[in-house]
């Protein structure tokens, strides 16, 4: 222990808070997009870039609210978040609710077609100001083709993130489209552009999975990006239920990072916080701030923020706008010497030993990724607590400590040697009780010391 | 245990939500029902099916995407139109539009076209058990 310690402190003087590597150009030819460019130029201003979860029905609110987002005062990147009938490969039913002038939860990116959102997308992108679809689908090779031709060069997701928490598609295909996908963004002869893709695996059902699968996860879609030539990725984390231990997975995340994908290009994001949200108007402000806090302390480069009135419903363009403001404020503020980066060793080498105790599973479980992955969560090496997809064992359960903690309570299949269980008093009558009380952990948390 | 009431608990095709189903599943369990939870984003056909196998009492519709008034509608008329389970008292319930609370209107179409109930807002889960025994009659006992 006291050399993983140690070694976690090198790691830290060594790297900083490390920074990625560069990417090497094919030959002189790739160049990098305004996505792969406008990251690199705040990082190195020491900045962070605020985005916000946006997609509107009509292309007309669309622009509006991308327009909004680059007049902003701040580092920010547009999203064009896609809504849930595409998402789900329901193309006649997002047509039909165009038609019908019904309002959708996000832009229908393939009912608007490719020469409407070329439109859209060319009057707003810039070097200053790139833009990000943001899409929740299991299959995405019709939707990034789509945001390819329109000229979005940047979108997130992963084999894994998109298809196991959201949907009924067995993973074996979603892996099997998803590296269609993947050949898409890599750069290629006729167009050398380095194209960027985020694995959403930090938001596994948005709460309740402990960090050590997040990270694994992040890192085995980071893998199957890179096998498919992606050159440019960032690592996902959504903010917990203690800031120590997000202080101490985010620490982690970066290690493995490092260590795994030394070879292409990456970045960490932040997400704020993606579970059951505080209701109250203060307690809503307090978790964005706290969420904005522990992202520019860890020095994510990015956070994706979301709008107090979420909980409720999908925010105005107003409601996003003074969340991204108020997020970057917190987020640059270089004054503020009172909220450190401080993580809880003992807690970082558990998280590390986890996570690279379930990597390290997979990638020797066979020699080709893709497999080793199906494998893995047929045989519960990799298993998502509370998911009910029919490819995840669910077998392992989590609960949250005293101190806020998210640990296992029951690790099922999953191959480590070194834990402690978390066993909270329970009535075993009481379970859906129990379970709320959990998922209402940040509610409670936030609402309660609001005042 | 015998003489348990089932249930089927499912959401509509779009929504990708689990949250809310792995939830109702644990509540109803509780008061004592056999439990089939179908999963997100099921398709119509695939919820007509299920329910078809299983036989329920009851039909759960829990669905906090926003998309719940367009599709729920849709639901539940396929629901009324299937032989096997035409006659099974079906529930709708979470947030079912994207602009907060359903119109007056909304609410009545979604009961006119065969919902028993339709449950919003933040008072949903505490009408819940009551309505479980009104239907139920003896239900409200835990099986503890």
């Amino acid at each position: 222990m006291a050399f993983l310690t140690r070694e976690l402190h090198e790691h830290k003087h060594k790297n900083g808070v490390s920074m990625p590597c560069q990417v090497s150009s094919q030959k002189g030819t790739s160049k990098g997009s305004n996505f792969f460019n406008y990251i690199k130029k705040c990082k190195s201003n020491k900045s962070i870039i605020v985005q916000p979860r946006m997609g509107f029905t009509c292309a007309g609110k669309m622009k509006a609210g991308l327009e909004a987002v680059k007049k902003l005062n701040a580092n920010t990147i547009g999203t064009i978040t896609l809504d849930a009938f595409t998402r789900q490969g329901d193309y006649k039913s997002s047509k039909k609710a165009i038609e019908k002038n019904q309002e959708l939860n996000g832009y229908p990116i393939i009912s608007h077609g490719i020469t409407k959102t070329k439109l859209l997308v060319s009057k707003i992108q810039s070097e200053e100001f790139p833009i990000q679809m943001r899409h929740g689908t299991p299959l995405p090779l019709n939707v990034i083709d789509v945001a390819l031709k329109a000229g979005i060069d940047a979108t997130e997701g992963g084999p894994i993130s998109y298809c196991m928490p959201y949907s009924r598609v067995p993973l074996a295909e979603a892996l099997k489209n998803w590296a269609e996908a993947c050949k898409r963004l890599a750069p290629c002869r006729n167009n050398g552009e380095i194209k960027h893709l985020e694995s959403f695996a930090g938001c596994m059902l948005g709460q309740l999975c402990p960090p050590s699968m997040l990270i694994a996860l992040n890192i085995l879609e980071c893998l199957f990006f890179k096998q498919y030539g992606v050159k440019s990725v960032s690592l996902s984390h959504t903010q917990l239920n203690n800031r120590k231990q997000d202080f101490s997975a985010i620490y982690i995340l970066r290690k493995c990072a490092a260590e795994f994908l030394p070879d292409i290009d990456w970045h960490v994001v932040f997400y704020t916080f993606m579970g059951l949200f505080p209701e109250t108007t203060v307690g809503t402000f307090k978790i964005l701030l706290d969420s904005a806090q522990i992202a520019s302390r860890a020095k994510c480069e990015r956070i994706i923020v979301k709008a107090p009135m979420e909980a409720h419903r999908i925010p105005t363009i107003d409601e996003n706008i003074a969340a991204l403001e108020l997020a970057s404020l917190v987020g640059n503020d270089k004054t503020d010497y009172i909220h450190q980066f401080i993580i809880d060793e003992e807690e970082a080498d558990q998280i590390y030993y986890e996570a690279k105790t379930l990597i390290d599973s997979v990638l020797n479980s066979s020699g080709n990724l893709n497999e080793s992955i199906l494998i893995a969560f047929e045989k519960g090496i990799l298993d998502v607590p509370y998911c009910l997809h029919h490819d995840n064992l669910n077998k392992v359960r989590c609960s949250i400590s005293r101190e806020g903690y998210l640990k296992w309570e029951n690790i099922g299949n999953l191959p480590f040697s070194k834990f402690t269980l978390c066993n909270r008093k329970t009535n075993k009558y009481l379970l859906a009780e129990r379970l709320l009380s959990m998922l209402q952990y940040n509610r409670y948390k936030y609402d309660c010391t609001a005042v | 245990m015998s003489g348990n009431k089932k249930v089927t608990i499912t959401t509509i095709p779009s929504d990708a939500h689990t949250w809310n189903l792995v939830y109702i599943q644990l509540f109803l369990e509780e008061y004592g029902f056999l439990a089939q939870n179908i999963g997100s984003c099921p398709p119509y056909d695939l919820t007509i099916r299920k329910c078809c196998e299983h036989q329920p009492d009851l039909i759960v519709v829990s669905t906090v995407n926003g998309h719940g008034y367009i599709e729920g509608l849709e639901l539940v008329k396929r629901i009324k139109q299937s032989d096997f389970v035409n006659n099974v008292p079906v529930i709708i319930g979470g947030k079912l539009t994207t602009k907060g609370r359903l119109t007056r209107e909304e609410k009545e179409n979604l009961l006119k076209e065969g919902y028993s109930e339709v449950f919003e807002g933040n008072s949903a889960i505490g009408d819940f058990p009551e309505y479980l025994e009104i239907i139920n009659g003896v239900l409200n006992k835990r099986t503890a």
